[in-house]
């Protein structure tokens, strides 16, 4: 088969996704003369539903945080503490710890928390988000039970010089910059972004209606951080990039409203660099990546006089290969190896544990149907990890219609801090693991201007071993436990209509969760009962968005619901309305574009809170610039 | 007669003289320092002063408490776990250095030894630690501020105080609040900063004391509230254990006892016998003689409470603990 012949086999198989609702593009060969999509069969998991967020739509949010985006546009409950304070998700009734994240393809959870602190993830520098709902283990290793989401950069598209400003101020002292310079010649190309964030988020709160609104205080972020990437294009086709992502954040640690003053604080940074070779040689398209990230947490309360310090180093290490075997054979294989070393005053000596995975995924397609099966060999220092399987399949009904369906193993082994914190740490630990399933139906319809996508998915899921910290029989100190079992099942739909005449353009997107995530283990500490729905679980969720473009206007009207939920310390915090407007005028001179917006967020002003004792501010205002300048060739 | 009526005045005096307080000073502990268990290396680990011992179990993998510690720490200001051994009174009662420092998971007990063993516990000064007041009053990461975030929940602090004796766990108690808010009027909320005396005598004879907290700050990983009170002085009476080894005794049993409204007296002894009814303190409450087995006594006018009664005869005489409740 010649590599002329391959690539146009990959442009056909990249073309013929479009009849999956999101297929995922994972990398973009951006060759001198032609581009070939490369789509690794694990980034383009079969049966499951997903969710991939435009270019175009991740700039409405590039001045904001990861979780601004997920809890306005995805059935991901976003526990967020606070404007500005650390946020983690819970995505099928899942943990924090179960969703996964990855930064092209590498994973960004702290090996000692297991989790991704959300608030410090800034939209601004990243081109490709997308969200894949369930377990993914075969394909993703640890965590990724609940769901996954996938951020990544995209190779420079247009040649020539680009620049780019984007400015924002909003209320409680927000002020936000991003700077970005991008450059693609011949074979060279080179992006560099830096950007710096701050506020006061000062806002005012009520404890309860009548009462004397108060003012949260110590509550200061400042965010600043810098993006480079190069690309080098080989005569080969290959292409390699290097990627070095700084960030360092400084935020004070409100008080709860049940506290008078904190004077907590955290400093969060990290340096993230990695190095990618890709290359098409026959029907094979190679990957080998690189990668070393070194965190930083430290906290430290003054009043209290605590202060904790951790750090990791995590080397990694990965190739990867996908065999296009003919036209409707597929066979992708990985190896991968992760070394972390952790450190904190609360570990008796630094933790050194190494993850190494083999996996595999072949997909077959005859007729209507695509199947794919992916299994993963793991291995945690000397601990086999149960073999991972995962099988997807979809079948075409008729041209409109999609049947999909997925069943896999999930695991999440334990974290560092699980395994080795003292006190408390548990080196006995079992991995929580279990089986998920998932069915659905998906349709595009279009009559006339109008476009329509519907889908419906039911999920299923029973994980074991879930670990939970609970005060120990010492007593004064909690430990981690595998304590309980939980079950997870709901529905999900999605609705996407799309209208288009001259100059009008109306989109509206609604979601609709239904999640049941019960205890199944009757225990005493924590209490929780057989068959009690977790805490920060809603059974129902809703979101939903209408836009309306004209010539260069466009008004976004963002709308969520979220049930009411047990927590920690009430049986019930209320369900709550939250709904967001953005308005946006865009203008082009020569080689210049400038978008001027002003978002309205929780214009209801409603009093809510996500998480019981951290206040939620109410309505507040946000303006900003995106001024870009291209050089015309 | 004469002789004998003497006999119970000594007697009376000597029962003052018995009352052993354990005020924890013989730890000769500097001022900031503490023990908590961690050099301790004892099968039955714990603290003994006069005639308590305070257990303590140490977890040397945790490096953690429970039961008793003794402390002569002195921060009254520094919110948090770090200063957990700390009384919000900044010292012991009535400014002595050394005090107990009890962290409570499920309870703990103070046992009664030697000459008070199976005796009365007169009663002790209770007050909160640093760490558990400030919590109240402030709020921490975990625990609210009393009275939330309106100032108007009716938050409380409990101690609760109940006996063990001859194997068995008391239904009665006592009850003390360490923090109160749940007043109508929210200027009269109170969390307890002074070392405050708590009466324990009308739990009578007692092996073992146990003591649990209960707050109203409660959540799905149990009480919020830090679980630590401050003790100090705690007096027991073993009065009877002490004059019944320098006299020599006689057969002498009380029934009922508890008893409500009177008592019987029985002993083996012929002749003359004098009775006697005292208060816990020594004080001679009611006296009268006589010359059978048996003789019945009034007990309409006194009140609920934890006695003693002495009987002498000439061959030698008795003392045992009464009970009067149910009034």
């Amino acid at each position: 088969m010649s590599r002329r012949f391959l690539r146009h086999l990959l442009c056909l198989f990249s073309f013929g996704l479009g009849y999956s609702l999101s297929a995922q593009v994972d990398t973009i060969l951006a060759l001198p003369e032609v581009k070939v999509v490369a789509v690794s069969l694990r980034n383009d998991a079969i049966g499951t539903q997903q969710k991939k967020w435009s270019v175009n739509e991740l700039k409405k949010y590039q001045s904001n945080k990861l979780p601004f985006l997920l809890e306005r546009e995805s059935g991901v409950f976003v526990k967020s503490y606070g404007l500005g304070s650390s946020a983690t998700t819970s995505i099928r009734g899942g943990s924090a710890s179960q969703t996964a994240v990855f930064w092209n393809g590498l994973p960004l959870q702290s090996p000692m928390l297991g989790q991704l602190d959300f608030s410090l993830m800034p939209l601004g520098i990243i081109e490709e988000a997308s969200l894949q709902y369930g377990g993914a283990s075969d394909s993703w290793g640890s965590g990724a039970v609940g769901g996954l989401i996938h951020l990544g950069n995209r190779p420079i598209q247009r040649k020539g010089l680009s620049a780019g400003w984007n400015g924002e101020i909003g209320a409680f002292g927000q002020h936000t910059h991003l700077l970005n310079f991008k450059y693609k010649g011949k074979q060279l190309a080179g992006s560099s972004r830096i950007f710096y964030h701050t506020a006061d988020n000062d806002f005012e709160y009520r404890a309860a209606a009548g009462q004397d609104a108060k003012k949260l205080e110590h509550a200061r972020v400042i965010q600043q951080g810098a993006l480079q990437e190069l690309y080098w294009i080989t005569p080969e086709n290959g292409q390699f990039s290097w990627r070095i992502w700084l960030q360092e954040t400084d935020r004070e640690l409100p008080p709860t409203t049940v506290q008078n003053r904190s004077l907590a604080t955290q400093y969060d940074a990290f340096l993230r660099t990695m190095l990618s070779w890709e290359q098409t040689r026959g029907q094979i398209y190679w990957q080998a990546k690189a990668a070393v990230f070194h965190e930083v947490l430290d906290y430290k309360d003054e009043l209290i006089l605590l202060e904790t310090n951790s750090r990791f180093t995590t080397l990694m290490g990965e190739i990867e290969a996908d065999w296009y075997i003919n036209e409707s054979q597929r066979w992708h294989f990985a190896i991968t190896d992760n070394l972390v070393e952790a450190e904190t005053n609360n570990y008796d000596t630094p933790i050194r544990q190494n993850r190494f995975a083999l996996q595999s995924h072949f997909r077959q397609e005859w007729r209507n149907w695509r199947v794919q099966l992916g299994l993963r060999l793991a291995l945690i220092d000397d601990r086999y990890v149960p073999v991972i399987p995962g099988l997807g399949v979809e079948y075409l009904l008729g041209e409109k219609w999609t049947l999909n369906a997925r069943v896999n193993r999930t695991y999440r082994w334990p974290t560092l801090n699980d395994l080795y914190w003292s006190p408390g740490g548990n080196t006995e630990l079992k991995p929580e693991q279990g089986w998920s399933q998932e069915a659905g139906v998906s349709t595009i319809q279009s009559i006339e201007n109008l476009k329509f996508k519907y889908q419906l998915t039911f999920f299923n899921r029973n994980i074991e071993n879930w670990i939970l910290w609970s005060p120990s029989d010492a007593g004064a100190f909690w430990s981690a436990q595998n304590l309980t079992e939980v079950w997870s099942r709901g529905m999900e739909q999605r609705l996407d209509i799309e209208w288009k005449k001259e100059d009008w353009q109306i989109n509206f997107k609604a979601g609709h969760d239904l999640v049941h995530s019960t205890n199944e283990v009757a225990i005493s500490n924590p209490k929780l009962s057989e068959g009690e729905q977790l805490a920060y679980v809603p059974i129902h969720r809703f979101f939903g968005s209408t836009t309306f473009s004209w010539k260069k206007w466009e008004l976004d009207y963002l709308h969520r619901f979220t049930g009411k939920v047990s927590a920690i310390n009430v049986d019930e915090m209320p369900a709550y309305h939250v709904g967001d407007l953005r308005l946006q005028y865009g203008m082009t001179l020569a080689s210049w574009q400038s978008v001027f917006y002003l978002r309205v967020n929780n214009i209801w002003d409603t009093e809510y809170r996500i998480i019981e004792r951290r206040p939620m501010p109410g309505r507040y205002y946000q303006l900003g610039i995106n001024l870009t300048f291209t050089s015309i060739k | 007669m004469k002789a004998i009526f003497t006999y119970v005045l000594i007697f009376a005096a000597f029962m003052l003289q018995a009352q052993t307080t354990a005020d924890f000073e013989v730890f000769d502990l500097n001022e900031g320092e503490f023990l908590n268990g961690s050099t301790n290396t004892s099968n039955d680990p714990g603290f003994a002063d006069g005639n308590v011992f305070l257990p303590n179990q140490f977890n040397d993998a945790y490096g953690s408490w429970t039961g008793w510690a003794i402390s002569a720490t002195t921060d009254v200001t520094t919110p948090g776990w770090g200063n957990q051994y700390s009384s919000i009174t900044g010292g012991g009662y009535d400014n002595s250095e050394t005090y107990a420092v009890s962290y409570i998971f499920g309870e703990s007990r103070i046992r009664l030894t030697g000459a008070a063993a199976g005796g009365v516990v007169e009663g002790m000064y209770i007050t909160n630690g640093t760490y558990a007041y400030l919590s109240m009053l402030e709020g921490d990461n975990i625990a609210k501020k009393f009275g939330g975030e309106t100032g108007n929940d009716p938050d409380y602090f409990l101690l609760t105080i109940k006996k063990y004796y001859n194997g068995e766990l008391s239904d009665e108690s006592i009850e003390f609040y360490l923090a109160d808010y749940r007043f109508e009027d929210n200027s009269q909320d109170y969390i307890v900063d002074e070392w405050t005396y708590l009466d324990l005598s009308s739990l009578g004879s007692v092996d073992s004391l146990s003591f649990s907290l209960s707050s109203s700050d409660v959540g799905m990983f149990g009480m919020n509230t830090p679980a630590y009170f401050c003790m100090d002085n705690i007096t027991t009476q073993d009065v009877v254990s002490n004059v019944n080894e320098l006299e020599p005794s006689i057969s002498l049993s009380l029934y009922p006892n508890p008893a409500v409204d009177y008592i019987q007296i029985e002993t083996a002894e012929a002749g003359n016998k004098t009775w006697g009814v005292y208060s816990i303190s020594g004080e001679l409450l009611e006296s009268g003689e006589f010359y059978n087995e048996k003789q019945r006594i009034s007990l309409a006018h006194l009140p609920n409470g934890s006695y003693f009664v002495k009987v002498l005869t000439e061959a030698g005489n008795a003392t045992k603990a009464l009970i009067i409740a149910g009034k």
